[in-house]
C-alpha cells in the first residue's frame, strides 16, 4: 500500500481510501449482477429446470451460463429507452438513480474484515472508519432513504398500477422501519455501543463453550422481527407489493424498459447484499470466525463473504418457495405481530441487563 | 469548523420560507410541510448552538422537537384524510364556514 | 461542504414553495431535510443528522406523500395572488430580520459563543444524548412520549369511520 501510494503522489490514507470505494462499490455491484444470474440458476433448480446455461464468452466459453448477466447488460443497452408521453420526464429520469444510491451507500458502514496496522499505520476494512458518530444509525437512516426510488418511479410514470404500487412500499415502509429499528436498538444495549466494530467485537469468543457468542443465540425473538423487516425493506417476496406482477401487472416499474429498468432490477440486487449484510453483521457476528481468537484479515474477509451470500442465498430461496402474501396481511403482520414482538424483545433485554446479566 | 453566524442565517432564511409558505399557499398539505419546515429551522438552531456551546441538552431538545414534529404531522395528516372525507378538497379556501 | 448543503437546503425549501405539483414540492422538501443533516454532520453532530434522515425523510415525507397519493387530489391551486397574505408574510420576515440583527447578532453572548466554540473538538455520541435525555431531561421526555400517544389516539379517532 505504502508503494502504491508513492507511486501515485498521495499519502496511503487517501490511497487506502480510494481502494476500498473500489473495492466496495465495484465488488456489491458485481456481486449483485451475478446474483441476478444466481436467482435465475436457483429458481431453476427450485422448480426442477435448467435455467439460463447458454450465455458464453465469445461463443465458446460456457461457465455454466456465468456469461448471463453480461449478455443481460449488453441487450438492455441496446433496447428502444422509452419514456411515456405523461410520464413527469425529469423524476421519470431521476428515479432509477434514487433507487441505486442508497442500495450503494449502506453498505459503507458495514466492516467487511478485521482491522489491521502495516508500516505504523492502522487500516479499516470499511468505508466509514469506525468511531465516525453515525454508526448503524447510518444503515437505518439509508435505509429510510430507498423507498423514495419505488415512490418517484410509481408517482412520475403516471401509471395507476404504478401509484399502487407505490403506495404500498410506503405504507409498508412506514410500519416496517419501526420494529426493525426497535430489534437493532436491543442490540446496542448488548453491545453497550452503536457502532458496528463494536457490536462485531461484542460477538467475540463462545457462549456456553459449544456455540459462537452471537448475537443470534441472545437475542432469537430480535432476530425474527429483523429477518422478516428485511423481506420488506428490500420489496423481495414474500412482501414483494409494490411489484406484485399478479395483481399490478409490475407495480412500480411497469412503465420502465431498457438500461433504467436494469438500473431499478439491479438496485433491488444491491439492496439485498446491503441487507445481508446487515445481517451477518448484526447476528452472526461479521468478520468474526466461530472458535478462533484471533483470525487473519484474509480468513476474517473470507467469514464475512460466506455468511453474507448465505444470506443472499436465503433470499433467493424464500423467493422460490413461499407464497406471497397480501396487502392487508401484510400490515396486519407488521404491526399487530412485529411491532410486538420486537418490543417484548426489547423489554425483555432491558429487565435482564437490569437483573445484571 | 462551520462559523455560527453562517448556520444562524441559513435557519433563518429556512423559517422565512416556512412562513411565507404558511401564508401564501392554500393546499393544507403544503402548509403542513411548511410548518415542520419552520420546525426544522429552530432544530437548525438547537443543534447550532449545542455545538458552539458544548452542552448536549440542545441536542436533546432537537431530539425532543422531533417527536413532537411527528405528533403533528400524524395529528395534521389525520385532519387532511377527514376534510377530504367531508369536504373533497383540500384547499384551505373552500373551508372558511363554520358549519360543515 | 457548507455551502452545497446551505444550497440544497434552501433551494430545496423554495422549489416547495413555489412548486404547484404537490408530489413534486413534498420531494423537494425531501431535498431540504437531506440538506439539513448535512449541516447537522457539519456541525459535528451526526447523531443529530442520522436522527433527521430517519424521523424526517423516513417516516414524516413518506406519510405525507402516501396521503398526497392516497387522496390524489389534481385541483389546482387558484392562480390569483393573495395580496394581503403576500405582503403580511413579507412584513413578518421583516420584522423577524430586524429583531434577528437587533437582538441577537449584536449580543455579547453570540460573539462569545462563537469564540467558545472553535474550543469545542468533540463530536456527539449516542451515549452522551441518551444520558443528557434520561439524567436531566426526564420529563421533557416523559412529555414528548404523551404528546406522541395523545397524537396518536387523536390520529386513529379523526379518521376511523366508525369507531
Amino acid at each position: 500500500m505504502d508503494k502504491l501510494a508513492s507511486l501515485l503522489h498521495t499519502s496511503p490514507a487517501i490511497a487506502w481510501m480510494v481502494a476500498k470505494l473500489v473495492i466496495v462499490f465495484a465488488g456489491v455491484f458485481s456481486l449483485a449482477a451475478v446474483w441476478t444470474w444466481v436467482e435465475r440458476r436457483g429458481s431453476a433448480m427450485i422448480q426442477d429446470r435448467i435455467g439460463p446455461n447458454r450465455a458464453a464468452l465469445f461463443g465458446k466459453i460456457k461457465i455454466i451460463g456465468l456469461a448471463q448477466p453480461l449478455a443481460d447488460g449488453i441487450k438492455f443497452f441496446f433496447k428502444e429507452d422509452l419514456v411515456p408521453h405523461d410520464a413527469n420526464k425529469g423524476l421519470f429520469w431521476l428515479a432509477p438513480f434514487l433507487a441505486l444510491v442508497p442500495a450503494l451507500m449502506g453498505f459503507a458502514v458495514i466492516p467487511f474484515g478485521r482491522s489491521f496496522v502495516s508500516g505504523g499505520q492502522e487500516y479499516h476494512l470499511a468505508l466509514l472508519d469506525p468511531g465516525n458518530g453515525m454508526g448503524l444509525l447510518y444503515p437505518l437512516a439509508i435505509g429510510g432513504m430507498a423507498v423514495y426510488g419505488v415512490l418517484v418511479a410509481a408517482w412520475s410514470s403516471n401509471n395507476k398500477w404504478s401509484i399502487l404500487g407505490g403506495m404500498r412500499s410506503s405504507a409498508a415502509m412506514v410500519s416496517y422501519e419501526i420494529g426493525m429499528s426497535l430489534a437493532v436498538v436491543a442490540l446496542f444495549m448488548r453491545a453497550g455501543g452503536y457502532d458496528p466494530s463494536e457490536i462485531i467485537t461484542a460477538q467475540g469468543g463462545t457462549l456456553w463453550k459449544v456455540l459462537p457468542n452471537w448475537n443470534i443465540f441472545h437475542q432469537p425473538l430480535g432476530f425474527i422481527v429483523f429477518f422478516t423487516c428485511m423481506f420488506a425493506e428490500t420489496n423481495r417476496l414474500p412482501f414483494d407489493f409494490a411489484e406484485g406482477e399478479s395483481e399490478i401487472v409490475a407495480g412500480f416499474n411497469t412503465e420502465y424498459g431498457s438500461m433504467k429498468f436494469s438500473l431499478l432490477a439491479l438496485s433491488e440486487y444491491c439492496h439485498l447484499m446491503t441487507a445481508s449484510a446487515l445481517m451477518a453483521t448484526l447476528y452472526f457476528g461479521g468478520w468474526q470466525v466461530p472458535f478462533v481468537q484471533d483470525p487473519s484479515v484474509m480468513l476474517s474477509v473470507l467469514s464475512f463473504l460466506v455468511k453474507m451470500l448465505f444470506f443472499a442465498w436465503v433470499f433467493v430461496w424464500i423467493r422460490w418457495t413461499l407464497p406471497r402474501f397480501r396487502y392487508d396481511q401484510l400490515m396486519h403482520l407488521g404491526w399487530k405481530a412485529m411491532l410486538p414482538m420486537s418490543m417484548v424483545n426489547l423489554v425483555f433485554h432491558a429487565w435482564r441487563m437490569s437483573q445484571g446479566h | 469548523m462551520v462559523s455560527l453566524n453562517a448556520v444562524l442565517l441559513i435557519s433563518f432564511l429556512l423559517f422565512s420560507i416556512g412562513i411565507a409558505g404558511v401564508l401564501i399557499r392554500r393546499n393544507a398539505l403544503i402548509i403542513l410541510m411548511c410548518v415542520e419546515l419552520m420546525l426544522n429551522a429552530a432544530n437548525l438552531n438547537f443543534i447550532a448552538f449545542a455545538r458552539h456551546n458544548g452542552s448536549v441538552a440542545g441536542q436533546a431538545f432537537a431530539l425532543l422537537v422531533m417527536g413532537f414534529a411527528a405528533a403533528e404531522v400524524a395529528v395534521g395528516l389525520a385532519l387532511v384524510v377527514a376534510l377530504y372525507r367531508r369536504r373533497d378538497t383540500v384547499q384551505v379556501d373552500d373551508i372558511n364556514l363554520l358549519k360543515g | 461542504m457548507f455551502i452545497t448543503f446551505a444550497l440544497i437546503t434552501l433551494l430545496g425549501a423554495l422549489g416547495m414553495l413555489l412548486q404547484k405539483n404537490v408530489v413534486v414540492a413534498g420531494l423537494c422538501m425531501v431535498a431540504a431535510f437531506f440538506g439539513v443533516a448535512g449541516l447537522f454532520v457539519l456541525l459535528a453532530n451526526p447523531v443529530a443528522a442520522a436522527l433527521q434522515i430517519i424521523v424526517y425523510t423516513g417516516a414524516i415525507m413518506v406519510l405525507v406523500l402516501f396521503v398526497i397519493m392516497m387522496l390524489n387530489s389534481h385541483e389546482e391551486e387558484a392562480g390569483a395572488a393573495r395580496p394581503v397574505q403576500r405582503w403580511l408574510s413579507l412584513a413578518l420576515i421583516a420584522v423577524l430580520a430586524f429583531a434577528a440583527v437587533k437582538l441577537v447578532l449584536a449580543s455579547a453572548g453570540l460573539n462569545a459563543l462563537a469564540v467558545k466554540g472553535a474550543e469545542m473538538p468533540q463530536a456527539m455520541t449516542l451515549q452522551k444524548v441518551g444520558t443528557t435525555l434520561f439524567a436531566d431531561h426526564l420529563l421533557g421526555f416523559e412529555v414528548a412520549g404523551l404528546v406522541l400517544l395523545a397524537a396518536m389516539i387523536g390520529a386513529v379517532a379523526l379518521t376511523k369511520r366508525n369507531l
